[in-house]
């Protein structure tokens, strides 16, 4: 599938220092679908949990996480990608406060999309997040 | 320095901090230091964070007010939020933390109640 001119892909550093990156984008974007501020406000939230939680725990050192949106009048896609160990891997398992805090942002994602789909990323490395807006 | 937040004292005990703009994984950990470090203060009370010029607030910055407000209240003290404007607030409702705040509409509400 060829991207639309007002597709976005953003690659950055899997860091709290570049989260207000994937605000901005996504602002970019809503200009050219005029979403609702309350939509874009949730949609702000979803991309900033779901990019945090890449940087909170998907490396161990330094990496790397994708961000794509793609918007048309009836929906918007959101894919948040990274390389690292896994979420399934580390839920729970290494640091109690951080699978909490992990947790608290899906449940935000959850409730601000109408699907959220979690699955392994490019060659079954890392987590990918897959999140539909209807508008 | 990455976040903006002053920090003002009032005659009777109270701190007021007042942070600018956006509240994330990357600006909240400043927060974290300042309400930590104003809720060891012996005598200070109420602690207000004035939110009404924050224009964006995320998990982690949540986690920080529930962890300042913890802590006031351990040493029987409160915590005051001024409330944030517009979709800011959205964030309180969605994790159902609207009720467990003490949230005010203005400053001055906030220090005189």
């Amino acid at each position: 599938v060829s991207a639309r001119s007002d597709d976005v892909v953003l690659q950055m550093p899997a860091k709290p220092d570049y989260l207000v990156l994937a605000r901005l984008a996504l602002a970019g974007l809503a200009h050219t679908v005029e979403l609702e501020p309350e939509t874009l406000a949730d949609l702000k939230l979803a991309v900033t949990e779901a990019c945090a939680n890449a940087a909170r725990h998907a490396y161990e050192g330094e990496g790397r996480v994708t961000l794509r949106l793609a918007a048309s009048e009836e929906q918007l896609r959101i894919e948040i990608e990274d390389e690292g160990a896994g979420f399934h891997g580390t839920v729970g398992v290494l640091d109690p406060d951080l699978a909490s805090e992990d947790g608290m942002g899906l449940a935000i994602i959850r409730a601000v999309v109408d699907e959220c789909e979690i699955g392994s990323g490019e060659g079954g490395r890392g987590t990918r997040l897959r999140l539909l807006k209807r508008l | 320095v990455t976040l903006v937040a002053t920090v003002e004292r009032i005659d009777g005990g109270a701190a007021v901090v007042s942070p600018v703009g956006e509240l994330d994984a990357y600006t909240a950990p400043e927060l974290r230091e300042q309400l930590h470090g104003l809720a060891e203060e012996e005598g200070l009370d109420p602690l207000v964070v004035d939110l009404s010029r924050v224009t964006f607030l995320d998990s982690t910055a949540i986690g920080v007010l529930v962890g300042a407000l913890r802590r006031m209240r351990e040493r029987g003290g409160e915590l005051r939020l001024v409330e944030p404007r517009g979709t800011a607030r959205r964030i309180f409702e969605l994790t159902l933390l609207d009720r467990t705040f003490a949230f005010y509409p203005t400053l001055e509400e906030a220090l005189t109640s």
